[in-house]
C-alpha cells in the first residue's frame, strides 16, 4: 500500500521515474529520534514536577500526535460538512419543477417585460447590466482589486535607468533566455489568428444586448488574444502597444466611465426622474440603453485585467 | 412615488465616490493620492453626518432604488438612523486612523506603491458603506468579497518581514472559507424562496415557517450565514487568524481592521436576523444560544491568551478577539435590547481599539520601532500625549465608568437581566471574570509604560510627531468621553434606528 | 448654593493641590511644596468641618443615561465619615513630611496622596450607587500609586495584587446596580433602603439575596474580609509607612462604608435580617477576626503583623454591622473611628522606627523603648486600648459589640461573637504587649551601655501625640460621639 501512495506521490510531483527498486520502504512511522533529544528526555525525567514531565513530553512526542489527532478531526469535520450539505440539498425543490419558489413574479416580468424595459434582446445582458447593475459595478471593482492586490505582491519596481532593483531580476526580465520565441509554426499561426481573437472579442463585447455574450465573455477571450501573442511574440513587441501605463489608463477609464454612466442611472432611477438615454429600437446595434457603452467599459477592464494577470506572474512587471 | 431630498442620494454618493476614488488613486503618486484620499473621505464623512441628521429628522428609514425598476426586479438600498450612524462613525474612525497611523504607512509600504494602499483603503471603505446599506443579500456578498480582498492587501502591503505574508495567507484562506458558506447560504435560499432582496425574503421565509415547510434546510441556511459570517468577523473557534493579522499589520491597518472590518460583517449578520429571518425564528432555532456560548468563550479565552503577551500589537489583537465575544453575547441573547447593547459595543470597541493601535504606533517611534514590551518600557514619560490615550483607552476597556467601556458593559448586563434565567447568570459571570481578565494585562501594560528605566537606553529619545496626530488622539478621546457620558444619545438613536430595521 | 459650593469644594482642593504640585514648578522644591500640602490638607479639613455645621443637602451633576445620574449628597453619614478622612489624612500628611525624606519621586507620592483624598471624600458625598462606584473606581486606581512607590518588583506584583482583589470586588458589588435599578425606580441611598414599598416574587427575593451576598463580599474586599483580604498582607510591608497608615486606616473604612450604604441604605435592614445572608456574613466575620489575630500572632515582620491585626480589627466592624441593631451599630461605628486612630498610631510608630533605626523585625525591638521613649509611649497606649482596656477608647467599643451580639436572640451566633472577640482580644495581647514589654524591659542580658537615645523629629512625634490624645479622650468622654451616632442609628434602623 505503501509503495501506491509513494508512487501516486511521485506521479504528482512531476518526478519522471515512477517505479524505484531497492527502495528502503521500510519506514517505521514512528518519527526516530536523535541522540540530543534522548538525552533531553532522559534529563527531564528525572525532574519531579509533574507539570514539567507533562510539557516536556507534549514538546517533543506530543506534538507527533497532535497532528494526527489534528488531521483526525479535519478529515472528520470535512466528511460531517459534506453530508450536511448533500442532505440539505436533498431537501431542496426539484430541479426544473415549474411550480419551484424560483419561478416567481421576479422571474416572469423579467422574461415577459425584459425585452420592452431594458430595450436588450440579450435578456442576461439586460438584467446583469440593467436590472441589477449595481452587483457588476461590484464585481467589475472586485476583479480591479485582485489585479491590485497581485501587484502589490508581484510587481516589481524600476530604479531612475529603468533597471530592476535587483541584479538577478534583470538578468531575470533578459525574457529571451527562458522562453523560445523562434518558434516559427507558433509565430505563423498566430499572425493569422490574433486578429481574428481580437476581432471575435470586440464583436462579442459588442453585440451583448443582443444575442450571447457580452462584456465579461468579450473581455475574456481578447485578454486572451493578447496572452497568444505575448506568447508567440516575447514583450519587445507587446511593449510597443500595451505596457503598464496602457493596463493603468484603460482600467481607470473603464471603471470610472461605468461609475460616470451608473451614478446618471441610478441618480434619476432614484429620484424617478426620466433618463434621456434612448432605448432605441430592439435588434439595432445602437439600442437598449446603457447597456451597450457598459459591456463596452466591462470588456475594456476585463481584457487588461487578464492579461495582467498572466504578465505579472510570469515576469513581474508588464 | 415621493421625490427624494437631494441629501437622501448621499449614500448612494459615498458609494460611488469612494469606488472611484479608489480607482483614481491607482494612477497618483503617493503623496497626491494621500490628500485626495484624505479628501475623499472626510466628504464621505459630512454627507454620512448629513444623511444622518436627516434620518433622524424624518424618524423613519427609506429605501433607495438602485436603477429604475423598484424592489424586488431592480436592487435597492435602504436608509435609517442606525446605518446612518453606523456609517458616519465608520468614515470618521477611518479617517482619524489614517492620519493617526500616516507617518506608518509611508515608512512601512514600498515607495512607489504608497498610493496602492489608499487604493485598497478606499475601496475598503466603499465596501463598509455597501455592507451597511445594502437591502440585497446578493449585493452583500459582492462587496463582502470586495472586502475580503481589500482587507488582505492592507495587511500585506507592510513589506518588511515575512510576517505578514504567513498571516495575510492565513487570514485569506479562512476568510474566504467564510465567504464561500455565506454563498452557499445566499444560493439555498434563493432556491428555497426565489428572492434576493431583504423584505421580500423575509416575507417568503415567514411564509415557509409558518407553513412548516424546508424546516430542515431553513436552519442548515441560518447556520450556514451565521457560522460564515462569525468566520469573517473573528468569533470564538475561528479567530486563529486575527491574532497574526491584526498584530504584523502597520498602525493604521489594525486600527481600520479591527475597529471597522470586524464590525460590517456583524452588521450585515444583523440584518439578515432582522430582515431576512425575523428574530423569533432565530430564537426558536437555538442558533442564538450557540452564538451565546461562543461570545462568553471568546470572552474569556481571549484575554486569558492576552495575557501572557510580550508584543504589545498581538496583545490588542487578542483583545479585540474579547470584544467581539461581548458583541455576541448581545446578539446572543436575541431581544431587541441585547442588540442594542451589542450594537453599542459595536461603536465603543469602534472609537476605542483603532486609539488604541494608533497609540502603538507612536509608542514604536519613541521605542526604536520596537513592540516589545520589555522596550516600550517608560514609553509614556517619552511621548506624554501618546501615554495618556493609551492610558484612557486601557481604563476603558477595562471598564471605568466615565469612559466607553462601562457603558457597553452596563447596557450588557441590563439586557441579560431582562432575559432571565440561566443565560442571565452566565452572563454575568462572564462579564465580571473578563472585566477582571482585562485589568489583568491592560494595567500592567499601562504601568509597563511608565515604569522608571534604570538603563540608559532610550534616554535621548524625545517624540517628534506631526501635529496632525496629537489632533487625531485628543479627537479619539473626546469621542471615548461621549459615549461614556452620553451614552443615551447613542442608544435612543440606534433604538430608533432598530425599530424601523426589520 | 453655599453648601454645594462646600460639599464640591472640599472635593476638589485636594485636587487642585495635587495638580498645583504637579504642574508649577516652585512646588518642586521640598519645603515649599510640603507648605503647600498642609495648606491644602487643613483647608479641607476646615471646609469639612463647615460642612458638618450645615444641614444635608443632594445635587446631580450630570447623567450618564436616564437611569445613572452621578449624585452627591450630605448626610448624617458621610459627615461622620469625611470628617474622619480629613482629619487622618492631615495628621499622617504631617508625619510624612518627615518621612518622605527617606523616599525618591516624592512629588509622585504627593500628587496621589491628594488625588486619593479627594476621590475618598467623593465616595463620602456619593448620594446614589453610581457615584459610590464611580469614586470607589477612582480611589483605587489612585492609591495604587501609593503602594507601588519605592519602585521594586515586590511593590509592583503588590500593587497589582491589589488592584485585581479591588476591581473584583467592585465587580461584584457592580452587580447591585445591575438588579436594584431593575426592580426599583429609585436608586439613591435612602435610610432604610429603597426596597421597602416594592413586591417581589420568590425568585427576584432570591435573587436579590444572593446579589446582596456577593455585593458584601465584593466590597469587604477593600475592607479585608475572608475570602478576599488576601492583599492586606501583601501589600502593607512594601508600601512606605505614611501609604500604610492611610491604606489600614481609611481605605479600609471605605470599603466599611460601601458596606453600609449597601446594607442599610439601599437593601434596607428588614430585608436582609433574619435570612442565611446575615448568618454567613456573621460567620465571615467572625472567621476573621479569628484568623487574622492567628496569623498577626504568627509573624514577625512588624508591618505585616499590623496587617494582619487591621484584617482582624475591621472585621469587628463588620461583624457589628452584620448584627444589624441599634447597639451593635453603635459599636461598629465607635470602632470605625477608635480602630483609625490606633491604627495609625500604630503604623506611625512602625515608620519612625523604620526610618530611625531601619529595623522591620519585631525580634529587634529590643530596648526600644529607652531609644525612643515618646514613640514607644504612644505605641503602648494604642496597644492597650486596641486590646479593650478601660478608660481606653477601645474598650467602650468593644463593649458595645459584645453587648450588642448578646442582644440578638438568635443562637449560637449570639454567644459565639463576644466568645470570639474575648479570644481575638487576648491574642492581640499577645502580639502587641510582647513588643511593649521587650522595647521597654529588655531583659538581664542586654547591654545598657551601647544604648543611645535617637532624636526623635517633631514632625513625627506631634501627630503621633495627638492621636494618641484623641484616643485617650475618647475613652473618657465619648458621649459627644455617641450623640451623633444616636441620631444616625435612628434614621436607619
Amino acid at each position: 500500500m505503501n509503495k501506491f501512495f509513494q508512487a501516486i506521490k511521485r506521479w504528482v510531483d512531476g518526478d519522471e521515474k515512477l517505479k524505484i527498486d531497492n527502495e528502503n520502504v521500510n519506514i517505521k512511522s514512528n518519527v526516530t529520534i536523535d541522540e540530543s533529544t534522548k538525552y533531553f528526555l532522559e534529563e527531564s525525567k528525572k525532574e519531579k514536577n509533574a507539570f514539567q514531565r507533562m510539557t516536556n513530553w507534549f514538546n517533543t512526542f506530543g506534538i507527533m500526535y497532535y497532528r494526527r489527532v489534528y488531521m483526525a478531526i479535519s478529515i472528520l469535520t470535512c466528511l460531517i460538512m459534506i453530508t450536511l450539505l448533500l442532505l440539505t440539498v436533498s431537501f431542496l425543490p426539484q430541479f426544473g419543477n415549474p411550480s419551484n419558489p424560483a419561478n416567481n413574479e421576479v422571474s416572469r416580468r423579467y422574461i415577459t417585460e425584459g425585452l420592452k424595459e431594458t430595450g436588450a434582446v440579450n435578456l442576461v445582458g439586460g438584467l446583469i447590466l440593467d436590472y441589477r447593475a449595481f452587483d457588476t459595478l461590484g464585481e467589475s471593482h472586485v476583479l480591479f482589486c485582485a489585479v491590485i492586490a497581485v501587484i502589490i505582491l508581484l510587481k516589481l519596481e524600476k530604479d531612475q535607468n529603468k533597471k530592476y532593483y535587483l541584479k538577478e531580476l534583470q538578468d531575470l526580465s533578459d525574457d529571451e533566455k527562458y522562453y523560445d520565441y523562434d518558434n516559427q509554426v507558433l509565430k505563423f499561426a498566430t499572425s493569422i489568428l490574433f486578429p481574428i481573437i481580437m476581432i471575435l472579442g470586440i464583436y462579442i463585447v459588442l453585440n451583448g444586448h443582443l444575442s450571447a455574450g457580452g462584456g465579461f465573455s468579450g473581455g475574456a477571450i481578447m485578454g486572451a488574444g493578447l496572452i497568444l501573442y505575448l506568447t508567440a511574440f516575447g514583450y519587445e513587441k507587446i511593449e510597443k502597444f500595451f505596457n503598464f501605463n496602457t493596463f493603468k489608463w484603460i482600467s481607470l477609464f473603464g471603471l470610472i466611465a461605468y461609475a460616470l454612466l451608473k451614478t446618471y442611472s441610478f441618480y434619476t432611477g432614484a429620484n424617478h426622474i426620466e433618463s434621456i438615454i434612448p432605448k432605441g429600437i430592439a435588434g439595432n446595434i445602437i439600442s437598449s440603453g446603457l447597456i451597450l457603452p457598459l459591456n463596452i467599459c466591462v470588456g475594456l477592464v476585463v481584457c487588461s485585467t487578464m492579461y495582467a494577470f498572466y504578465s505579472l506572474f510570469r515576469k513581474g512587471d508588464m | 412615488m415621493e421625490h427624494l431630498a437631494f441629501c437622501q442620494n448621499f449614500p448612494f454618493f459615498t458609494i460611488i465616490m469612494t469606488l472611484s476614488s479608489g480607482v483614481i488613486c491607482s494612477i497618483l503618486k503617493p503623496k497626491k493620492a494621500m490628500y485626495f484620499q484624505c479628501i475623499v473621505i472626510f466628504a464621505t464623512f459630512v454627507m454620512s453626518l448629513i444623511t444622518l441628521l436627516f434620518t433622524l429628522s424624518t424618524k423613519t428609514s427609506y429605501a433607495f432604488m438602485m436603477g429604475h425598476f423598484p424592489a424586488p426586479w431592480g436592487n435597492e438600498l435602504r436608509i435609517g438612523p442606525f446605518e446612518s450612524l453606523m456609517a458616519t462613525c465608520f468614515s470618521g474612525i477611518m479617517l482619524l486612523s489614517l492620519i493617526g497611523g500616516m507617518s506608518h504607512i509611508f515608512e512601512d509600504t514600498e515607495e512607489k506603491k504608497t498610493n496602492l494602499y489608499f487604493c485598497m483603503i478606499s475601496l475598503l471603505l466603499s465596501s463598509l458603506f455597501a455592507l451597511i446599506y445594502t437591502n440585497d443579500i446578493f449585493t452583500g456578498y459582492v462587496f463582502v468579497e470586495i472586502n475580503t480582498i481589500t482587507s488582505c492587501a492592507i495587511v500585506m502591503l507592510k513589506y518588511r518581514g515575512g510576517k505578514t505574508i504567513v498571516a495575510t495567507t492565513r487570514y485569506m484562506v479562512m476568510s474566504l472559507l467564510g465567504s464561500g458558506l455565506f454563498l452557499l447560504g445566499i444560493t439555498m435560499l434563493y432556491d428555497l424562496t426565489g428572492h434576493l432582496l431583504m423584505p421580500q425574503l423575509g416575507q417568503a421565509v415567514n411564509l415557509l415557517v409558518e407553513s412548516n415547510q424546508y424546516m430542515f434546510p431553513l436552519t442548515v441556511i441560518i447556520g450556514l450565514f451565521s457560522i460564515g459570517l462569525s468566520i469573517k468577523s473573528a468569533l470564538f473557534p475561528f479567530h486563529t487568524w486575527l491574532p497574526d493579522a491584526h498584530g504584523n499589520a502597520t498602525a493604521s491597518s489594525s486600527a481600520i481592521l479591527s475597529g471597522l472590518v470586524l464590525k460590517g460583517y456583524i452588521i450585515l449578520l444583523i440584518k439578515i436576523f432582522y430582515r431576512v429571518i425575523g428574530l423569533d425564528v432565530i430564537e426558536v432555532d437555538q442558533v442564538t444560544n450557540i452564538l451565546f456560548v461562543f461570545g462568553i468563550l471568546a470572552m474569556i479565552i481571549g484575554s486569558i491568551k492576552a495575557i501572557s503577551q510580550q508584543d504589545i500589537k498581538k496583545m490588542l489583537a487578542y483583545s479585540s478577539v474579547a470584544q467581539i465575544g461581548y458583541v455576541y453575547l448581545g446578539i446572543g441573547l436575541g431581544t431587541n435590547l441585547g442588540i442594542i447593547a451589542a450594537s453599542l459595543q459595536i461603536l465603543a470597541h469602534a472609537f476605542t481599539k483603532p486609539m488604541l493601535f494608533v497609540c502603538s504606533g507612536g509608542l514604536m517611534d519613541v521605542s526604536g520601532g520596537s513592540k516589545q514590551a520589555k522596550d516600550l518600557s517608560g514609553a509614556g514619560y517619552r511621548d506624554k500625549l501618546t501615554g495618556v490615550a493609551f492610558t484612557i483607552g486601557g481604563l476603558s476597556m477595562v471598564g471605568i465608568p466615565l469612559l466607553a467601556g462601562f457603558s457597553t458593559k452596563f447596557n450588557l448586563c441590563m439586557a441579560a437581566i431582562e432575559y432571565g434565567n440561566i443565560k442571565m447568570i452566565m452572563a454575568l459571570i462572564a462579564i465580571i471574570i473578563s472585566t477582571v481578565l482585562n485589568a489583568m494585562y491592560y494595567l500592567p501594560a499601562i504601568f509597563n509604560l511608565y515604569h522608571v528605566r534604570h538603563d540608559d537606553s532610550f534616554k535621548d529619545v524625545k517624540a517628534h510627531y506631526h501635529f496632525s496626530y496629537a489632533i487625531v488622539l485628543v479627537i479619539f478621546i473626546l469621542l471615548n468621553f461621549s459615549i461614556g457620558i452620553f451614552s443615551d444619545t447613542y442608544e435612543s438613536i440606534i433604538s430608533m434606528g432598530l425599530s424601523t430595521f426589520g | 448654593m453655599i453648601q454645594e459650593v462646600l460639599m464640591f469644594g472640599a472635593i476638589l482642593i485636594p485636587m487642585i493641590g495635587a495638580l498645583i504640585i504637579g504642574v508649577v514648578p516652585i512646588f518642586k522644591d521640598d519645603k515649599k511644596r510640603n507648605i503647600c500640602i498642609f495648606i491644602s490638607l487643613v483647608l479641607t479639613l476646615f471646609i469639612v468641618i463647615l460642612n458638618c455645621l450645615y444641614g444635608d443637602v443632594s445635587v446631580t451633576v450630570l447623567r450618564l443615561s436616564e437611569k445613572l445620574p452621578i449624585l452627591f449628597k450630605k448626610d448624617l453619614m458621610s459627615k461622620w465619615f469625611t470628617m474622619l478622612c480629613s482629619f487622618m489624612w492631615l495628621m499622617v500628611g504631617v508625619f510624612s513630611f518627615e518621612y518622605i525624606k527617606h523616599e525618591e519621586n516624592r512629588n509622585r507620592f504627593y500628587i496621589f496622596y491628594l488625588l486619593t483624598l479627594g476621590a475618598i471624600l467623593g465616595l463620602g458625598f456619593a448620594g446614589n450607587f453610581v457615584t459610590l462606584y464611580l469614586c470607589f473606581e477612582f480611589m483605587t486606581f489612585l492609591s495604587m500609586p501609593l503602594v507601588l512607590h519605592s519602585g521594586t518588583k515586590e511593590a509592583i506584583q503588590a500593587a497589582k495584587k491589589y488592584l485585581y482583589y479591588s476591581i473584583f470586588g467592585a465587580s461584584l458589588g457592580l452587580l447591585n446596580l445591575f438588579f436594584i435599578s431593575y426592580y426599583s425606580p429609585i436608586l439613591e441611598f435612602l435610610p432604610g433602603g429603597v426596597l421597602n414599598n416594592i413586591s417581589l416574587t420568590q425568585n427576584a427575593h432570591t435573587t436579590l439575596l444572593v446579589v446582596s451576598f456577593l455585593s458584601i463580599i465584593g466590597f469587604g474586599a477593600k475592607a479585608g474580609m475572608f475570602p478576599l483580604h488576601a492583599w492586606l498582607p501583601t501589600a502593607h510591608p512594601v508600601a512606605p509607612a505614611p501609604a500604610s497608615a492611610v491604606l489600614s486606616g481609611v481605605i479600609t473604612k471605605a470599603g466599611v462604608l460601601c458596606i453600609i450604604r449597601t446594607v442599610y441604605y439601599l437593601f434596607g435592614v428588614d430585608f436582609i435580617r433574619g435570612t442565611w445572608v446575615q448568618y454567613a456574613w456573621i460567620i465571615l466575620a467572625l472567621i476573621t477576626v479569628f484568623m487574622g489575630s492567628m496569623l498577626a500572632y504568627n509573624e514577625t515582620i512588624f508591618k505585616k503583623r499590623l496587617a494582619y491585626s487591621s484584617v482582624s480589627q475591621v472585621s469587628y466592624i463588620l461583624f457589628g454591622l452584620a448584627l444589624l441593631n441599634k447597639i451593635a451599630f453603635t459599636g461598629a461605628m465607635l470602632h470605625m473611628y477608635f480602630h483609625s486612630l490606633i491604627k495609625d498610631v500604630l503604623f506611625l510608630t512602625a515608620g519612625a522606627i523604620i526610618y530611625l533605626t531601619h529595623k522591620t523585625n519585631v525580634k529587634d525591638f529590643k530596648a526600644m523603648g529607652k531609644r525612643m521613649p515618646i514613640v514607644m509611649w504612644c505605641f503602648t497606649i494604642a496597644s492597650l486600648s486596641l486590646i479593650g482596656i478601660p478608660p481606653l477608647s477601645g474598650f467602650i467599643s468593644k463593649w458595645y459589640l459584645c453587648v450588642g451580639s448578646l442582644s440578638l436572640n438568635i443562637q449560637p451566633y449570639a454567644i459565639l461573637g463576644p466568645i470570639v472577640l474575648i479570644i481575638s482580644a487576648l491574642l492581640t495581647a499577645g502580639y502587641l504587649f510582647t513588643i511593649t514589654i521587650n522595647a521597654f524591659f529588655p531583659g538581664n542580658d542586654f547591654d545598657y551601655n551601647s544604648l543611645e537615645k535617637i532624636k526623635e523629629p517633631k514632625l513625627m512625634t506631634i501627630p503621633m501625640i495627638i492621636l494618641t490624645i484623641l484616643i485617650v479622650l475618647f475613652g473618657l468622654y465619648p458621649h459627644g460621639l455617641l450623640n451623633i451616632i444616636n441620631s444616625i442609628v435612628g434614621t436607619i434602623l
